[in-house]
């Protein structure tokens, strides 16, 4: 037998996991699959050109055929790429893939070695889970494959039939590699109306021509030289701002003489999305009983309003299941109520139907969040991707949001802000905006008051919190274990300074969405009194210097998380019999998007500090990177200045 | 143990099979809601775990095993019945995922396993909603993943899974071994441990730090034996800072095995008892002994000169052993290039292709040579200190295996590592009872005596770092140079974290007798191609690792870093004793800069590295201390200070907090336009009584405070 002995082996830093494969020690004929030293110069040529590119979509060829479906009696799609993959870097480890779902089936997959002979990567064929849904049906064949060397190469070939054009969102130009040498073509039959909407074309750089055919097809062209590849960062704009990408309008189709219409305009995809919700069979007398006991003794709307929007904000999970249909139809209310979870649909629904029983004129609403850029009227599907409650009463538009918590009535979360929402109008849809919060109404405002005693600086704080702030407050502190909540707190009010001791915490109600969040607690801080030759340095015990990284090696705009006004305001007496040799430097920069300020004022008693960090506008585009930069590092600069005094 | 955690692992040993039969559905539900299971509890919540996230009402873990018709039946069952005190935990216990079916093949037999999982909400009002677990979840390649419907916050979930294996019945076979605590995330009220076996399986068994003893329940048939172990309100774990829970915290130990007849009984890896009737709950030295004696068995070949060519550097019987430690992990370096090939899917020349040598295989061969040239020598079977004591020791698996040969200054041997000729002990051995045997000519195991090996101290396993800080002229920038040289446990840890692999395969080669890429010509071609597609993978790390240090360090350092490069001086993997060197050069900004008008203060204790932070919950601590081993950190920090400055504040600098658990003393001196500081913290003992964390907390506290310590560079 083969004897076990466990003795505790190091491993080496950077020793890839070692899974011992059984691998073929066949030699593979290499000379055929091997790059030519053309191919190895060309992809040093292209990686000198673009140094952090590692893949080159090479002779990239990508073709959608649109054709009249006899099946769904409706528009299908064919979508076909064809490319030669090269890393352009000395080795590349990638995964390949081809998504689909219930609507699509890949019908080719092919990865073959340069020399068009067949490569010996396992295709496998998953469930891809989607950010944020528990379950969908969003599938993907995809293989590992690996790029021994610089120039190395593989032709890759996929084919992907959507039976419905209208589930065929959008084409992307850019992908995963630099595309070179790039050829899109849309093929559109005689019969078949479709309209090509362009988004994020860089300017001169794609070139667009249309022939017919004998047949009367048409076949429109999209050429260009290279296109830059996508780029995957954290706190970007969504991908629909920022890459081209083409969005097929599938208007209408003439069988036999007679035309059928589909998405003609966005009051065609209203009524679709407007068929999807007549589909779903509420039954409210189920929640009657519930409901008049929730609202029971409170007589004004704003208060019964409120019960029910905060219930299902507190006792409805969000868990969505977004497969076929379940994409778009909502869950029954009744459903949603009896499991207490549901999907941005479910909970909305739940809360209309919750308000209707109570007499409110509440409607189901589409919306686009933040994340995508689109605008209500476009005639396509990839106009919503979220679904909320619209509520209107003595003139005044609420947008409740089931899916957010902790959020007041009122307040609207910060990725619906500004977008079209087209709200459940019957017949035709009613059209209006959730209105866009100001950068005052999300506030974070400290102030405190402080003395020297020996060589720690002691005294009071209060923090208030209101908005989107108060909002984010909630939300964080209430995701904690109830055993972790107070240390996690304490931790967040000493800003993770060792230095700092928080005593006598008291707040107010940390559940009350409708009311300033106040805290109050005394600060004892440590080692910012610093005293040489009878000098005293005394520097500012609860100030948080800005993060210096936070655009490091970016290349997308950034996207703050809420407009909002964050501000200290922090006294520090003078020490008794000493006196301050000099203010320290105020600082301010001030700008549409961003106002960072440092400010120093002789008072009375001392001296006060007053700092503030405001952002006016979401996005920061790359061209204001330096700016701010440059505005953050003097801002911790002058943040970093201590009171001298001498007696 | 949360409920996703412990599935996922229960998912690591399941198989698909046909749909389960309703009937054992039945059976299953009955055995933990129904008349079978007999336990009754209260749901009530104490008082005192009411601002708990969540309590553990029930926790009942349950394995049985059985054989029948030629196969081994393998059951391994728990349920949880848990009340949900706020989000958190509802949010924990709302969605599950499951591998209801799953195939798996272990080696030459394949395991047939199925799981049944059942979940129910009791309601405050003790209305109880039964889930169905198989029309409610949806299914997703080879898993299910169920969301929890109406459950709320002040709701109990109870749930269980069921996983039954089976497969053909080998002649031996040994279930993996559960160390466990018996506390967990949430406090548990009740707890029970029950098992169930048959003849032909052995099973050791041990509760440890005052848990409760197993039982034996009447079972009413002759073949079974069920066991149970319950224990009550058990506290929510807690970990704290230098611990080891299986030493200080209630649990248990067990293992099953089986073995159909008394040769198989010989061939496993387990220490059992005269009949399967018995729990072994002890292990005696000469069972040990016994053991061993049929595992432990000298190279059945010769240990020649010319069998280790290339490897040998001189003649005395030490610089044999060194060669076959030097063979063995070229061997080894060869084994890692094999495996990062293939990982990369690069075809490894035969030539070149090396598993990985197995651990013993060292030492055998080293016993081989000191047989045949009379060199005495001893094995050392010691049990790591994580592991609690080794008489109390019931898991063969557990214990460790170590040479000591006995030159005049003694040898200890063990594992192979990339970083050492030989490893001596292992720390997590150092200072622990240990069995010695001898082994002499027949190769047999022959005397036995018990010893406290060794113990390292803190000077010996030393890191000292020379810190060269130089301003720029604005002061809001530094270049930093530093020299870390590492000895004893420190320098194998320092060697660890900075050797690449292609580090230590260039090293590795370059001293072999042939450099291992010079190949036969029937495999040039191929090896061409090894080489080639090697370079461009190590080439591709190196790039990586460059871009990666300066982040690297920045979150070592505890500041923004700029730019960095690092080197190594000596990787000293052949001298047991020279210091492993490495220099870094990198360049912060001003995070550790306080602007006073003409002046600045200057974070200086920040510049020696990130301190140990005590939080203010640790300061209170009744749990032991348990440490890797003794060690010393050591640092130099020398300032340039600029032109037209003096410095202020030195006497803050100046530190001493000694006492019998170790200490920091700091010292601070100017000599020409330079301050010189200098640090030393060391902990002497691998061990602390909680009664001294106190005195720990002395020189922690100073350590960190000298952290914060700070000069005024005052202008002239």
């Amino acid at each position: 037998m083969t004897l076990y002995i466990s003795i505790k082996i190091q491993t080496l830093r950077n020793l890839f996991t070692t899974i011992f494969i059984a691998t073929c020690s066949l030699v593979l004929a290499q000379k055929n699959i091997d790059p030519t030293p053309e191919e190895i110069a060309l992809a040093v040529k292209w990686r000198g050109k673009h140094p952090t590119v590692d893949l080159l979509e090479r002779n990239y060829r990508e073709k959608v055929t649109f054709f009249d479906n006899a099946n769904s009696d409706g528009v299908g799609v064919l979508n076909e790429i064809k490319a030669n993959l090269m890393s352009l870097s000395k080795r590349l480890d990638m995964a390949y893939s081809e998504g689909y779902d219930q609507e699509s089936a890949v019908e080719v997959f092919k990865i073959l070695h340069r020399n068009g002979k067949s490569t010996r990567f396992e295709i496998r064929d998953e469930y891809y889970k989607s950010d944020g849904l528990f379950y969908n049906d969003f599938r993907v064949k995809w293989a590992q494959i690996d790029f021994p060397v610089q120039g190395y190469n593989y032709l890759v070939e996929t084919a992907t039939r959507y039976k419905d054009a209208r589930y065929f969102s959008k084409v992307y130009l850019s992908g995963l590699g630099l595309r070179a040498n790039f050829e899109l073509e849309f093929i559109i039959p005689k019969n078949i109306e479709i309209s090509l909407l362009e988004y994020n074309f860089p300017e001169n750089q794609i070139q667009k021509k249309e022939t017919i055919d004998e047949q009367g097809n048409r076949h429109i062209l999209y050429t260009a030289a290279e296109i830059l590849p996508r780029i995957d960062e954290d706190d970007a704009p969504g991908d629909s701002y920022l890459f081209p990408h083409i969005i097929p309008v599938v208007k209408a189709i003439t069988k036999n003489g007679v035309r059928k219409t589909l998405f003609e305009n966005g009051d065609a995809v209203y009524a679709w999305n407007k068929s999807m919700i007549e589909l779903t069979e509420n039954k409210p007398k189920e929640l009657k009983p519930f409901v008049d006991d929730l609202v029971k003794g409170l007589t004004k709307d704003e208060d019964k309003i409120k019960k029910m929007y905060y219930w299902v904000q507190d006792n409805i999970r969000y868990i969505a299941f977004e497969d076929g249909i379940a994409g778009f139809k909502p869950d029954e209310a009744q459903n949603v109520f009896n499991k207490r979870y549901g999907d941005c649909k479910g909970m909305a629904n739940l809360l209309a139907e919750m308000l209707k029983l109570q007499g409110y004129d509440a409607r189901l609403a589409w919306i686009g969040t933040d994340h995508i850029a689109y605008k209500a009227d476009l005639p396509a599907l990839a106009a919503f991707n979220h679904m909320i409650c619209y509520l209107k009463i003595n003139n005044k538009e609420y947008f409740l949001d089931g899916t957010e918590s902790y959020t007041g009535l009122g307040l609207n979360a910060s990725r619906i802000q500004g977008k079209e929402v087209l709200v459940d109008g019957g017949a035709k849809p009613l059209r209006t905006k959730v209105p866009v919060s100001n950068h005052t109404n999300n506030t974070s405002i400290s102030k405190g008051n402080f003395k020297v005693e020996g060589e720690k600086l002691v005294g009071k704080m209060s923090r208030a919190f209101d908005g989107e702030s108060r909002t984010n407050f909630f939300q964080q502190f209430h995701a904690f274990a109830n055993d972790f909540k107070s240390e996690n707190l304490t931790n967040y009010l000493k800003r993770y300074d060792k230095n700092i001791e928080i005593k006598d915490l008291g707040f107010s109600d940390l559940n009350n969405r409708d009311q300033t969040l106040k805290l109050d607690f005394e600060v004892i801080a440590s080692n910012k009194v610093n005293s040489y030759e009878g000098e005293l340095y005394v520097e500012f015990p609860y100030e948080t210097e800005l993060n210096l990284e936070l655009l490091k090696d970016r290349k997308l705009p950034f996207v703050f998380e809420i407009l909002g006004t964050s501000k200290t305001e922090v006294i520090i007496e003078n020490p008794p019999g000493y006196q301050l040799v000099k203010l320290p430097e105020s600082f301010s920069v001030a700008n549409d998007i961003f106002e960072i300020s440092v400010k120093f004022t002789p008072v009375t008693s001392g001296v006060k500090l007053e700092s503030q960090y405001i952002i006016k506008q979401k996005t920061l585009p790359t061209n204001q990177f330096k700016n701010y930069e440059e505005t953050a590092k003097k801002y911790n600069q002058k943040i970093r200045q201590t009171l001298t005094y001498k007696k | 143990m949360n409920p996703k955690i412990k599935f996922l692992i229960t998912a690591l040993t399941l198989i698909v099979i046909a749909p389960v039969k309703a009937q054992k559905k039945e059976e299953v539900r009955d055995f933990f809601w129904g008349n079978s299971n007999k336990t009754k509890y209260d749901t009530t919540i104490p008082e005192k775990y009411k601002d708990e996230s969540a309590v553990v009402i029930n926790r009942y873990d349950y394995y049985d095993y059985s054989e029948g018709f030629g196969k081994v039946k393998y059951t391994s069952a728990a349920m949880r019945t848990v009340k949900i005190q706020d989000a958190a935990a509802l949010k924990l216990f709302s969605e599950f995922e499951f591998y209801q079916n799953f195939r798996k093949s272990y080696g030459f037999f394949s395991l047939r396993d199925k799981t049944l999982f059942g979940v129910r909400i009791i309601k405050p009002n003790k209305k109880i909603i039964e889930i169905d677990t198989e029309k409610d979840s949806k299914e997703i390649d080879n898993k299910k993943i169920l969301a929890i419907p109406n459950l709320e916050i002040g709701d109990i979930i109870d749930y269980y899974y069921y996983t039954t294996s089976s497969f053909i019945a080998p002649i031996y076979h040994y279930f993996d071994p559960e160390e466990e605590t018996l506390c967990e995330r949430y406090p548990v009220l009740n707890y029970k441990l029950a098992f169930n076996t048959e003849n032909d399986f052995f099973v050791n068994f041990q509760s440890i730090n005052g848990a409760p003893q197993l039982k034996k329940v009447d079972t009413g048939k002759s073949r079974e034996r069920l066991y149970e172990l319950t224990a009550t309100d058990i506290p929510k774990a807690d970990y704290p800072r230098w611990f080891y829970p299986l030493v200080e915290l209630p649990g248990y130990k067990f293992q099953v095995c089986l073995a159909q007849n008394n040769a198989a009984e010989d061939l496993v890896y387990f220490i059992h008892s005269q009949s399967e009737r018995d729990i072994k709950s002890s292990v005696t030295k000469e069972e040990i002994k016994s053991f061993f004696n049929k595992r432990i068995v000298p190279y059945s070949g010769s240990v020649s000169k010319k069998n280790l060519n290339g490897f040998l550097t001189g003649e005395n019987d030490i610089d044999y052993i060194h060669a076959i430690f030097k063979q063995n992990r070229f061997k080894l370096a060869k084994s890692y290039d094999t495996s990062i090939a293939e990982e990369a899917k690069i075809n490894v020349p035969n030539s070149l292709y090396q598993e990985r040598p197995r651990d013993l295989e060292v030492l055998t061969t080293a016993m081989r040579y000191c047989l045949s040239n009379d060199i005495p020598y001893d094995l050392i079977i010691g049990l790591p200190r994580y592991d609690g004591k080794i008489e109390d020791n019931i898991l063969a698996t557990n214990f460790r295996i170590l040479m000591r040969i006995n030159f005049k200054e003694p040898i200890y041997l063990s594992g192979l590592t990339p970083f050492a000729v030989y490893d001596g002990i292992d720390p997590i051995l150092e200072g622990t009872k240990a069995y010695i045997f001898a082994q002499r000519g027949s190769g047999k195991l022959t005397s036995m005596t018990e010893e406290i090996l060794p113990t390292s101290t803190a000077e010996e396993n030393k890191e000292n770092v020379q810190i060269k800080i130089t301003p720029s002229s604005d002061l809001q920038s530094f270049i930093i140079e530093a020299r870390n040289s590492s000895i004893g446990h420190l320098k194998r840890e320092n060697q660890s974290n900075t050797i690449a692999f292609y580090d230590f395969l260039k090293e590795e080669y370059a001293a072999a007798p042939k450099h291992p890429y010079e190949d036969p010509s029937s495999e040039k071609r191929k090896m061409e191609q090894f080489v080639k597609e090697m370079t461009s993978l190590v080439e591709k790390r190196m790039e990586e690792d460059k871009k990666d240090l300066p982040k690297e360090i920045g979150e070592e350092f505890g500041a923004t870093v700029l730019e960095a490069e690092r080197k190594i001086i000596e990787s000293a993997r052949n001298e047991i004793n020279a210091p492993f060197v490495f220099d870094t050069k990198f360049k912060i900004g001003a995070d550790f800069v306080k602007n006073a008008g003409e002046n600045t203060v200057i974070e200086i204790g920040k510049f020696i590295g990130s301190p140990v932070e005590i939080a203010e919950k640790e300061r209170v601590r009744t749990a032991n201390i348990y440490m890797n081993y003794p060690r010393t950190f050591e640092n130099v920090l020398t300032f340039e200070i600029p032109a037209g400055y003096e410095v202020k504040g030195l006497e803050k600098l100046n530190k001493k907090v000694e006492n019998e658990t170790g200490g920091f003393t700091s010292s601070a001196t100017i000599q020409g336009s330079t301050l010189t500081v200098k640090t030393k913290r060391y902990y002497l003992h691998n061990y602390e009584a909680a009664m001294n964390w106190p005195k720990m907390l002395a020189f922690l506290d100073a350590a960190f405070q000298f952290s914060q310590e700070k000069i005024l560079l005052k202008k002239k």
